[in-house]
């Protein structure tokens, strides 16, 4: 198919794709009869002690105004995707109140996509060598090591792998920070130092845990490559192992690669949100932990719909890349 | 029978490893569960942290309760909602999968388009959305359907690109041609034959389930009184178990979560590998 | 060839990593399992003065001389505390704006009030006021002396032209939080002179003091300058991020994400309402050692017990038990409350956790219900099970108890509890409910466990409280009969049906509440009941409390912030005693949806007699024995903080032996603990 055409299918598969899933996230709560600014206000008297009665109504009232939970199901739904998807407006949130959750998610998302796009790059590379190298020389015995270590690794749940590298390399080596401290103006020298020492650690984490699904799927992925036959006649042709391996196999895997890539974005939020967790790292994943537990209404709202945008763009980013990869859709 | 005996024969390693795990597994969950045993859950503050011994093969929590116990009932009950989550999953993406592939035209892509959405959808955020949310604390079977509602994308796409390819075989057209109704084709002549591989997607979405269910466990989004392997992790670290040093507590749902899944992976594999020499590629 | 050594060589790297990873896990970190010979009883506590320990106790800590923290401070002269929680909104700091945190660094060295508190005397103290304030007869129009000598952080004075300016703020502020509130209590607010404020009510209102200071963790009230609040655009929108302060300190700098900030002495220290209440209050005329503080957040358990281990910590809010003994077991110069040894952590938090029934459902409506469910919980097991056994026995409904509580209020009930009897109505003796010997019997257990108690009265009484209530099995089943229920073969029914008890806890925050709740479960189990518990996100239990979806709940409407309890049973909602049905809020009122009309004029009562009358001390007593009675409420322990400190850099912490105050970092009041820790070096 055309490149422009492929392109166009992409994005409107985009759009929809955001749309489903805002139209998701606004359907689940208004299915659930929680109350958010009964809550917020238990919430408050939960941290200053308790309101007098006649406080609490003016509270109330004060409040409902100012969230706009008296319109109608339909008016609240477009203006859900008007503010919240096209502007990020998602009104003020509940526990930094009058701060627009907005600002608040935007603050810390570059943290999470620092993360993951570093950590996937990184473990995407490096696994997708190694279970080439794997794939295209399967029967050696460093293969079945290696991948008999990545099919080890890779189903460890990822608080433990995390847990142990803090432990280990954070307090009984000292080498990292056992929680992220990160000081100084933003782009400042010191900035940038505290900074790459604090996300070692959750790099780390996430660099093992997806590089095992890499080599392994790669490995599968080169397997099945080098016995095609048209490596075996390159193969009788003469080319050397190395050429073979960059011109045919490579060449042939990486496509599906680079589609799973985009594909897995979605599970490496998740081992970041973990990974946030547990090493204090201030990205978008522990805001929406954190906002949970305040039961902060639009800021879960407003972190859930940007981080399923924010991947879903990723996705996309990653798809427009392939036409310039498979030469197949290149030409038309 | 002798169907099997040659099934056997052809498996690789991988597949008779994974096979094995995926058997001994389900045998701990459901078959050494029969044993009696007293319930697990009850605190015994007078047989605090215990090491192991005769009456309690692992020893005891920091509540008292048996450790190997425990672990008997959570893997019985992550297996439970890995299969709840699969089944559904499975059965509503074949419909789906199916029906996309073999009416092709406008149905399939509206069809996949909507597969493709719930594929790229990051299922984390709105799970967490959706447990953080339901009113009286998410039960199992919620938390279950939770799950399930992305668990059909995968199955789904497999399906259909099965049944796409097999359209075109050669006994599909010869029924068409004589005349065969499009649900009795589906039923009689690509079902039968694409379960051998939704045996697989189905494997696959209960690896898939519990590794989300153990994720929302440790994030403190599973219902707390359920007993899994996520659970058990994450009471475990409530207590310090790791800096504690109380290995069997907090090691005993980690080794059984690795285990099982390198087991489930293993038979997942395998067996793909074993359907991709039958159909001869 | 080339390719095959490289991916041999990332074999090998792969495989060294994994075996280095699971093997090293730290033997030396962690102490091994097999000192256990005992199986029914948990390691001895390597504490244990007997000195009978397997691994001797890792040496103190070298302190590097002329250490810097990470913000540019000397470590010997920077006081570091951990957060609560982390401020949603770093850099604001007004506190008339809505969303202001508080409790991170904030109200404990930004912010003055009129009154602040003192835990340990139980009794409030004035602050920017000079002395308690006095009123007309009908307790409508009141006098507020302001101290003299105060000035803001830039030089200006603090005056009783500032105190108005602050009320009239919010009395004429629409958009401020509590503008209807305000003029809710108050007709007028003005300065009659530089030193002197006149407040009147709209209603008799005795207890100034106690709404407009601090009696807990801090006050809304908090006095703004004037001269440059007036000069804002709109005062209750701006976020004051380079704040003018009434303290002894001022902001140096904060992280933009919230993950610290940083405090230092100001220069004019001396002129600081700090300063002033130091010298007045305390004879205090030092400056404090600590010249800069550095609040800031850790991260998971982990990460915090780590921290606190390695020193990078002074002290720490909210540890669990096993968390302590962790930590102060690998660095000897940590403590927590009764120092490095067990039980850690102080019950004086003002408030008793416990199990709250409902009493809009039946059969939970019924006294002889809740009475049966009371006695048929082994309180000594179910104590281990929730701190193993640490904390001060706290029985009495709504009375939360504090030292001070326990001495004014329940040791002079003693007769009177002991001779307490339950009649369920059904021919037999009344049974007694009052059980004395909870303290030396925990005592006794915990010593079996290698931990050494002391044997004086007082210290027992102050570690595990003067009693609790009986454990009777069989007096608690004569009492489910008498309220209906039916036990047939195995299973309980109640009005033909098979009866279920409900329980919800708040899951994750409020550790003790959850394990309450999940200890009691565990024992109704034990009895026969069939229970069913969950565990709920806050927003959903905060719900289904309000609404009545439970049987019982781990909510803590317990109470004792001022010694007469007037205002805490008048916010406490007691004075109601018609409840909506269950689905609806029950508001005004409370949670255990309970109340008589002799309990609601005993409230009403109180809040016209001024908090120096005898008479409302009787009055408090009365409600107390009438709530006593009635049961809806019934408490495990007082208020249980584990907040660790470490004695490597700075000394002299409040703690039992060294009771000034309390373990409250996170309150205002912290400002006045920490102008007096003492430096190491």
């Amino acid at each position: 198919m055309k490149a422009s055409r492929y392109i166009l299918i992409r994005i409107v598969m985009w759009v929809l794709t955001i749309w489903m899933g805002v139209t998701l996230i606004f359907i689940i709560p208004r299915l659930m009869p929680a109350d958010p600014i009964q809550n917020m206000i238990a919430m408050m008297e939960h941290q200053a002690g308790p309101m007098p009665a006649a406080e609490r109504e003016a509270m109330v009232a004060q409040m409902q105004r100012q969230f706009g939970l008296d319109e109608s199901l339909w008016n609240q739904y477009t203006s859900f995707l008007l503010n919240g998807v096209l502007r990020f407006d998602f009104g003020p949130s509940l526990m930094n109140f009058p701060t627009p959750a907005r600002d608040i998610i935007f603050r810390n998302l570059p943290y999470t996509f620092g993360l993951m796009i570093v950590s996937l790059i990184v473990s995407w590379t490096i696994g997708n060598i190694i279970g080439l190298l794997a794939g295209f020389r399967k029967d050696k015995l460093s293969s079945k090591i290696m991948e008999s270590i990545a099919i080890f690794i890779y189903p460890i749940p990822i608080f433990i792998i995390a847990l142990v590298f803090q432990i280990v390399l954070g307090f009984v080596l000292g080498w990292l920070p056992i929680s992220a401290v990160i000081f100084g103006e933003v782009w400042s020298a010191q900035w940038i130092s505290t900074l790459i020492r604090s996300a070692a650690l959750p790099m780390l984490t996430l660099v093992v845990l997806g590089l095992g699904w890499w080599i392994i799927s790669m490995k599968a992925l080169s397997m099945s490559t080098a016995q095609e036959d048209f490596v075996m006649f390159a193969r009788y042709r003469g080319l050397s192992e190395g050429e073979i391996g960059r011109k045919y196999v490579l060449r042939n895997t990486v496509l599906p690669q680079v589609t799973m890539l985009g594909l897995s974005m979605g599970g490496v939020f998740g081992g970041s949100v973990i990974v946030e967790n547990v090493f204090n790292f201030p990205g978008v994943g522990r805001l929406m932990l954190i906002a949970v537990g305040a039961s902060d209404f639009n800021m879960i709202m407003g972190g859930v719909t940007i981080t399923i945008i924010a991947v879903t763009t990723a996705t996309l980013i990653v798809d427009l890349l392939i036409p310039f990869i498979d030469p197949r859709v290149r030409r038309s | 029978m002798a169907a099997i005996g040659k099934m056997w024969k052809h498996s690789t390693v991988r597949l008779k490893i994974g096979f094995f795990g995926v058997v001994f597994f389900l045998f701990l969950g459901f078959v050494v569960y029969l044993v009696p045993h007293d319930d697990p859950t009850l605190f015994d503050m007078w047989n605090v942290y215990a090491p192991p011994s005769r009456d309690h093969f692992f020893g005891t929590t920091a509540l008292g309760q048996d450790i190997f116990w425990l672990l008997i009932n959570s893997i019985r009950n992550s297996i439970i909602i890995g299969v709840i989550v699969a089944t559904i999953g499975t059965t509503v993406g074949v419909l789906v999968g199916l029906t996309a592939g073999y009416l092709g035209g406008k149905t399939d892509r509206v069809l996949s388009a909507v597969t493709d959405i719930f594929l790229v959808i990051p299922s984390l955020p709105v799970l967490i959305l959706f447990t953080s949310l339901v009113q009286g604390g998410p039960t199992t079977l919620l938390m279950a359907l939770a799950i399930a509602i992305f668990a059909w994308a995968a199955p789904a796409r497999q399906m259909r690109s099965m049944t796409l390819s097999m359209r075109e075989r050669e006994f599909v057209h010869t029924a068409r041609f004589s005349g065969e109704n499009a649900f009795k084709i589906i039923t009689t002549q690509i079902l039968p034959y694409s379960l051998t591989w939704t045996l697989s997607n189905f494997m696959n979405a209960v690896l898939v389930a519990i590794g989300m269910e153990v994720t929302l466990a440790i994030l403190g989004l599973s219902p707390a009184t359920l007993m899994s392997l996520g659970n058990m992790m994450r009471v475990a670290q409530s207590y310090n178990a790791a800096l504690l040093g109380h290995w069997f507590w907090i090691g005993a749902p980690v080794v059984a979560s690795v285990f099982f899944f390198v087991s489930l992976f293993m038979f997942i594999t395998g067996y793909n590998d074993y359907l991709s020499v039958k159909r001869g590629r | 060839m080339k390719k095959r050594i490289l991916a041999i060589l990332l074999a090998l790297a792969m495989a060294f990593s994994v075996f280095a990873l699971t093997a090293c896990n730290g033997d030396e970190v962690i102490p091994p399992d097999d000192q256990i010979e005992d199986t029914t009883t948990p390691p001895p506590d390597t504490n244990d003065d007997n000195g009978d320990t397997e691994d001797p106790p890792p040496p103190p800590p070298e302190i590097e001389v002329g250490a810097m923290t990470e913000v540019g401070t000397l470590r010997s002269e920077t006081l570091i505390v951990e957060y609560q929680f982390r401020p949603g909104n770093p850099g604001r700091f007004n506190p008339h704006m809505a969303g202001t945190s508080r409790g991170t660094g904030v109200h404990q060295f930004m912010w003055s009030h009129l009154y602040e508190i003192n835990t340990s005397r139980g009794e409030q103290f004035p602050e920017i006021a000079a002395d308690f304030p006095t009123s007309n007869e009908d307790f409508t129009v009141h006098t507020l002396p302001i101290r003299e000598g105060m000035y803001w952080s830039d030089g200006m004075p603090i005056t009783a032209h500032d105190v108005a300016y602050t009320f009239n703020l919010i009395l004429t502020n629409e958009e401020h939080v509590h503008h209807a509130s305000y003029n809710a209590l108050l007709e007028s607010v003005e300065a009659t002179s530089d030193f002197e404020v006149t407040l009147v009510t709209n209603d008799p209102f005795p207890r100034i003091a106690q709404r407009f200071g601090v009696v807990l963790w801090g006050r809304e009230m908090v006095i703004a300058p004037k001269h440059i609040f007036e000069a804002m655009e709109n005062p209750v929108m701006d976020e004051f991020s380079d704040p003018v302060t009434s303290t002894a300190w001022v902001v140096h700098s904060f992280d933009p994400d919230g993950a610290w900030i940083r405090l230092d002495l100001r220069e004019d220290w001396e002129r600081s309402t700090t300063a002033v209440v130091m010298r007045e209050v305390y004879g205090i005329t030092d400056p404090p050692a600590a010249r800069h503080i550095w609040m800031r957040s850790i991260g998971d358990d982990t990460a915090r017990q780590m921290a606190l281990i390695n020193n990078e910590v002074d002290a720490m809010v909210e540890f669990t038990p096993e968390m302590m003994r962790f930590v102060t077991e690998r660095n000897p110069n940590i403590e927590g409350w009764y120092g490095p040894y067990f039980p850690w952590g102080t019950s004086d938090d003002p408030c008793s956790k416990g199990l709250t029934f409902n009493a809009g459902v039946a059969p939970f409506d019924n006294p002889l219900m809740r009475w049966g469910l009371v006695l048929a919980i082994d309180f000594d097991e179910a104590s281990m099970a929730v701190f193993e056994g640490i904390g001060r026995s706290s029985p009495l409904p709504f009375l939360t108890i504090t030292g001070a509580a326990q001495e004014i209020y329940l040791r002079p009930m003693l007769p009177w509890l002991e001779a307490l009897t339950v009649d369920p109505g059904d021919g037999g003796p009344p049974i007694p409910v009052w059980d004395g010997g909870y303290a030396d019997r925990m005592a006794e257990i915990q010593r079996a466990r290698g931990i050494d108690i002391p044997n004086d009265r007082a210290t027992l009484d102050g570690m595990f409280g003067l009693g609790t209530w009986r454990y009777d099995p069989e007096g608690a089943m004569r009492l489910f009969e008498a309220a209906g229920l039916e036990l047939r073969g195995d299973d309980w029914f109640f009005e033909g049906e098979p009866f279920v008890i409900n329980m919800i806890a708040m899951a994750d925050a409020e550790v003790q509440a959850g394990r309450t709740v999940l200890a009691a479960a565990d024992q109704f189990r034990k009895f026969g009941f069939n229970v069913n518990v969950e565990e709920q996100i806050s927003a959903t239990w905060i719900d289904n409390n309000e609404l009545g979806h439970f049987d019982i709940t781990g909510s803590w409407p317990t109470m004792f912030v001022t010694q007469d309890i007037a205002a805490d049973l008048q916010a406490g909602g007691w004075w109601v005693y018609e409840y909506p049905p269950i689905g609806e809020s029950h508001h005004p009122g409370n949670m255990m949806r309970f109340g008589t009309p002799e309990i609601a004029a005993i409230v009403l009562e109180k809040q016209t007699i001024p908090p120096e009358d005898p008479r409302t001390f009787e009055l408090a007593m009365e409600f107390l024995k009438l709530v006593t009675e009635e049961m809806p409420w019934v408490g495990f322990h007082g208020g249980i903080k584990f907040c660790p400190i470490n004695t490597t850099y700075w000394t002299n912490w409040p703690s039992a032996e060294n009771n000034y105050d309390g373990p409250w970092w996170w309150w205002s009041c912290f400002k006045y603990i920490a102008w007096q820790l003492q430096p190491t070096t």
